[in-house]
């Protein structure tokens, strides 16, 4: 496989070439709204190929760490046990077991809020605030939404 | 769609067909409109013995892939009865393609307003001036609120009481992020949250359902008019509101965020709401609670471009705003405490 230059490097190229070269040559305005949104697509892939692997298994273990303590402090939380059941038989595949700790997480985030438990409730808005910050690094710093007047 | 050779021949049939005064009429200047992301937008030209008028041309996207799917013929029957009882600027509904057979796809077409959108009109004027399309835009949004409910369409649902109205707004909620297949840990902590601080009640009203920056227009003349009526329903005046809040943070500048003070001091004059009912506080709340539609849409169509069934590059580039709009959301419930 090649490697260098890395998936994040193609994408950013094909992205910058997007916006430079083929964008002005176009003459119809939707045309070229769909160009820069080929450019923002691409350079959000680009940020994702270098990232999500890390992020998924960090966020992964530290939901699943919290959710854990908020089913153990929270009674009667039978959605949050079997989304953890789920999440604790394993898989090889990283977005799935993303996706089922996010479930917990899901969870956690629904039964702590209507429980008198601050501290967890502080620990399971972190957990949501960190996720939200690798998103916003996704996206990039001042996005705006493209073709809007 | 996209051909003006096509839709040139297409919309000329159509208005010859629908209209007596338009037999033999040519269509000229067929030009696609940017900007809108669930119908298909075109502004064109008529010319007929010597008479000329500009329309605008509203479909649904060919072969469907729009990203919230919702029914022309009820916006028809809406901005119809709008423009008959009057009080209400919006530009006028003329013609009808309902099934599509004569346009290629169910289709409005609607008077064009000589103007400009009101995001390129609060873009060219500073803080001062947005501040004054500020007040103008209270005035247009009291207005919609003020139209009277028992008259509206027989296909715009009636709540039976605004706790019922809320508690299926909240259920939405729910219900959207469990259909999907990617988890949204975001949707389901704000959708507790909706649950348990919900605001003091309003009285349900006609709601445009899309009152955003974009969806205004400005006239030579300074008016404003709104258009793009296709979630128009019986609801919490509110959610216009919090949902113009919403879209100000990604297509700025939010005209209500910079003198919200005085917008929302406009707004209770001219509705008669209190401040206990229209504050930052509940404002804040329907930005929240309102994006769940629109939200919906998106969900929905990026788990179909997951599954393969549709491509699209508008589709993939929503999933970029999914997260910004979780920034959003944070940012009022953080704000809110």
């Amino acid at each position: 496989m090649i490697t260098r230059p890395s998936t994040s490097q193609l994408l950013r190229t094909v992205s910058h070439d997007l916006l430079a070269v083929v964008a002005p040559a176009i003459d119809d305005q939707a045309v070229v709204v769909t160009v820069q949104m080929m450019a923002a697509v691409l350079d959000a892939a680009a940020v994702r190929c270098e990232n999500e692997a890390n992020w998924m298994r960090a966020e992964s273990a530290a939901i699943l760490e919290v959710a854990a303590r908020v089913a153990a402090a929270i009674p009667d939380t039978a959605e949050l046990d079997a989304a953890l059941a789920a999440s604790a038989v394993g898989d090889s595949d990283a977005v799935e077991a993303y996706e089922r700790a996010s479930e917990a997480l899901s969870c956690a985030a629904e039964v702590v809020l209507g429980a008198d438990l601050p501290d967890l409730r502080g620990e399971v808005e972190q957990l949501l605030a960190a996720r939200l910050a690798n998103e916003l690094t996704v996206i990039g710093a001042n996005f705006e939404v493209i073709g809007r007047g | 769609m996209s051909d003006a050779a096509v839709m040139s021949q297409r919309l000329a049939a159509f208005l010859s067909a629908e209209d007596s005064t338009f037999a033999g009429c040519e269509v000229a200047d067929y030009q696609p409109i940017v900007g809108g992301i669930s119908r298909m937008m075109a502004r064109f030209t008529v010319k007929c013995d010597g008479r000329v008028e500009q329309f605008v041309l509203r479909a649904d996207p060919p072969g469907g892939g729009a990203i919230l799917e919702t029914d022309r013929g009820a916006e028809w029957a809406l901005i119809r009865h709008l423009v008959d009882t009057g009080g209400l600027s919006l530009p006028a509904a003329r013609y009808f393609d309902r099934d599509g057979s004569a346009l290629g796809t169910p289709a409005i077409i609607m008077e064009a307003i000589e103007g400009t959108s009101l995001v390129s009109a609060a873009r060219a004027v500073d803080l001062a001036g947005q501040c004054g399309l500020g007040l103008q835009l209270a005035d247009l949004v009291a207005t919609v609120h003020q139209a009277s409910v028992t008259d509206l369409p027989n296909h715009l649902a009636r709540p039976s009481s605004w706790d019922t109205y809320l508690d299926g707004r909240i259920a939405e909620w729910a219900a959207v992020e469990r259909s999907h297949k990617a988890p949204d840990p975001f949707m389901r902590y704000v959708g507790a949250w909706l649950d348990t601080h919900r605001p003091p009640a309003a009285p349900l009203t006609l709601v445009h359902g899309d009152f955003q920056i974009a969806n205004v227009m400005v006239d030579g003349g300074g008016a404003l008019s709104l258009v793009d009526w296709e979630l128009g329903h019986i609801g919490d005046p509110r959610e216009d509101l919090g949902w113009f809040r919403l879209v100000g943070a990604t297509t700025p500048p939010d005209l209500i965020g910079v003198d919200e003070a005085s917008f929302l001091a406009r707004y209770r004059e001219l509705t008669g709401l209190s401040d206990e009912i229209v504050n930052p506080g509940t404002v804040a709340y329907f930005t929240i609670l309102g994006s769940a539609q629109v939200f919906s849409g998106i969900l929905g169509q990026a788990a179909l471009l997951a599954e393969g069934k549709v491509r699209s590059t508008a589709i993939a580039y929503t999933v970029l705003v999914q997260s910004f709009i979780h920034g959003v959301w944070l940012g009022a419930l953080s704000a809110l405490g």
